[in-house]
């Protein structure tokens, strides 16, 4: 008769370490088993029967491999991802890699489809295959937040189905100091015999200081010595990590800083337009044209269209009409030959009217000149508008 | 109610689960530092583990005169707080005790709220941990721990006292402190400091016969190889782990900070 039983065992230390993992991540957290598989084959004769064999296998989980997020080493079909594999693995043997586990909070201790999924790709993907799942979950327990609970379980491929298998917890045990014998032996002749007179030396360093006593405490103080060194070697690491995580928050929140200074910038920029840009070259056109219509330089008109005069650009652009604007030049040098010949043509006009009674008279017979064009001329004379 | 909620950093969590795991068979307890705020929130940023003179297997309390003692003897001077309050930069003090029962319910028995009623009278704000671990349930094959916070208030009926429940939250804190990080390797220590006093009392008898001291000297070794292989060893494995990790971590940070400053830079 065959017996199978597995047992998957772990230290203290390596779930707290899970634990701490979770307790410092908002989301669920996964990561790769590191550990070693061991067998055992057991004879078990018992008065009904003679060939009863147990096969005993222990995996033992030495560590575990933190992944920076999930879903990091298999896409949304659960197709592993090789290379990301090898690559959280480098500093080990990949034989090591004997599972892989999840902790998601308050939900159930089943394997979900996925993981499922999952962990058989890994299967066909590892070389150790009897690969375990470990799944935790914790959850509160009182509505009060008083008080927490933790589950945790090993799942195993078995064939046709995943079974559940007891984790157990490495500790110390009970040292039992009842091991320690407090009275001598009954038997005076063991201690006055030759025998252990002349062997004793090889256990005693001194009359009463025991050998092995000595050398198991100098191994544990060098062990002691040993772990104090790698604690103080952690520290300085965790107070670098610390440093750099504070370096990278600043940094982030000076680019934010930046960034949104820029942003304002650029709106400030494009909130311009809708202040209309003066022309400054057709406000100092319009001033040589038109010095005593300081209405035409304003770009500000009321709800009736009327020039709004409080707005009216009075301010030298200092532009140089000749050479920025030539043709206004000749047309200013136009309008002033034009003003000098209505002037004469005004005296004229005058001495003219006082023929004209004249001329009337003998309009009928003699004045080619239409008086409607006459009018005209006068009126055109009297305008101060541009011609163009 | 003297304290509204318990905010305890995850670095000192995990010292408390370290030491709460670390044996099955008996209770261990330790101390709580931190501070009170005006919001009467207790925030725990580190523990002690305490060393038993008198270990039993279904008890763990000390009298408050003992707790007084015990602070003493784990070196809570005024010297080490002053320290300790350099260290953290922040002012300390006990503000609560812990202890852990392995194979039994987390909820405090009646010892437990009797003991925690009398720290209360020293200090009202005094909070007390339980973590149960090693449960098992062999139906499920599901292992389980457990932790809870709580106080004590007289019952209304007659003179006893009953617990209240505190609200405990865990508060991220990735990076271990120092100060945790040297009370978690203080556990081996403790242990081989009990174990070498046990040995010296037995040894020390006068009328042991050669036989029996080479039996206790074997004794010796075999606990002191038992907490080598269950505790020193996988202690030091995790700090490997743990420095492994934060070597991997400073590498990804720094070319990240790298990146973040040329960012800057080209703004």
């Amino acid at each position: 008769m065959e017996e199978y039983s597995t047992t998957v065992r772990l230290s203290g230390f390596v779930l707290g370490s899970l634990m701490f993992q979770h307790l410092n991540t908002d989301s669920d957290v996964e990561g790769l088993l590191v550990g070693e598989s061991v067998r055992e084959e057991k004879s078990k004769i018992t008065d009904s029967q003679t060939d009863h064999i147990q096969f005993l296998h222990t995996i033992n989980i030495q560590k575990h491999i933190t992944c920076r997020r999930i879903h990091s080493f298999y896409n949304n079909a659960c197709e592993i991802d090789e290379e990301k594999i090898r690559e959280i693995t480098s500093n080990f043997n990949e034989e090591n890699v004997i599972g892989w586990y999840r902790q998601r909070r308050n939900t159930t201790q089943q394997m979900t489809l996925k993981e499922q999924l999952v962990h058989q790709n890994l299967r066909r993907l590892l070389p150790h295959q009897e690969l375990i799942f470990i799944l935790l979950t914790p959850s509160d327990t009182t509505s009060s937040g008083s008080t927490h609970r933790l589950e945790y379980t090993a799942f195993i491929w078995n064939g046709s189905q995943y079974s559940s298998v007891l984790i157990s917890i490495g500790n110390l045990g009970m040292l039992d100091q009842q091991d320690y014998w407090r009275f001598s032996t009954t038997c005076p002749s063991l201690s006055r015999c030759q025998a252990v007179k002349k062997h004793k030396t090889k256990f005693f360093s001194t009359e009463d200081d025991l050998r092995e006593v000595e050398k198991v405490s100098n191994m544990n103080d060098a062990l002691l010595d040993e772990m104090k060194t790698a604690c103080e070697k952690v520290e300085k690491s965790e107070r670098l990590v610390e440093k750099l995580q504070a370096d990278i928050t600043e940094l982030k929140e000076a680019i934010s800083k930046q960034k949104k200074k820029q942003q304002q910038c650029n709106t400030t920029e494009t909130s311009t337009p809708n202040e209309p840009k003066e022309n400054v070259l057709l406000c100092a056109a319009l001033k040589a044209l038109f010095p005593n219509s300081p209405s035409l330089r304003t770009q500000t008109l009321t709800v009736q269209g009327f020039p709004v005069l409080e707005v009216c650009c009075s301010s030298e652009h200092g532009i140089d009409i000749p050479s920025r604007l030539p043709l206004v030049l000749e047309y200013e040098q136009g309008l002033r030959k034009r003003k000098t010949s209505r002037d004469c043509r005004s005296q004229e006009k005058s001495q003219v009217a006082g023929t004209s009674l004249r001329r009337k008279r003998k309009r009928n017979t003699t004045d080619t000149q239409d008086p409607a064009e006459e009018e005209e001329v006068d009126n055109l004379q009297d305008s101060n508008s541009p011609v163009f | 109610m003297a304290v509204s909620a318990v905010h305890l950093e995850s670095d000192a969590f995990l010292v408390c689960m370290n030491h709460a795991l670390s044996t099955e068979k008996e209770e261990v307890m330790g101390l709580c530092i931190g501070e009170v705020d005006t919001n009467r929130i207790v925030h725990i940023h580190s523990v002690i583990i305490l060393r038993r003179s008198d270990k039993r297997k279904d008890r763990v309390e000390i009298s408050p005169e003992q707790l007084s003692a015990a602070s003493t003897e784990a070196e809570i001077s005024f010297n080490f707080t002053h320290r300790l309050a350099e260290m953290t930069g922040r002012p300390v003090r006990v503000v609560g005790w812990y202890h852990s029962h392995p194979h039994i319910t987390v909820w405090p028995s009646h010892v437990d709220v009797r003991t925690q009623a009398m720290y209360q009278m020293m200090d009202q704000g005094f909070v007390g941990l339980i973590f149960s671990c090693f449960i098992e349930d062999k139906n499920t094959k599901t292992g389980r721990v457990l932790y809870t916070c709580f106080q004590s208030v007289q019952a209304q009926k007659g003179s006893e006292y009953e617990r209240i429940e505190i609200p405990i939250h865990v508060v991220p804190h990735e990076a271990i402190g120092k100060v945790c990080l040297e009370s978690a390797v203080e556990l081996p220590r403790i242990l081989c400091q009990e174990e070498q006093d046990t040995y010296r009392r037995i040894h020390s008898l006068t009328h042991l016969d050669p036989i029996t001291k080479i039996h206790n000297g074997s004794v010796f070794t075999k606990n002191l190889c038992s907490q080598m292989s269950a505790v020193s060893g996988p202690l030091l494995q995790w700090l490997e782990d743990r420095l492994e990790q934060n070597k991997q971590s400073i590498v990804e940070l720094q070319k990240e900070k790298e990146r973040l400053i040329q960012e800057l830079a080209s703004l």
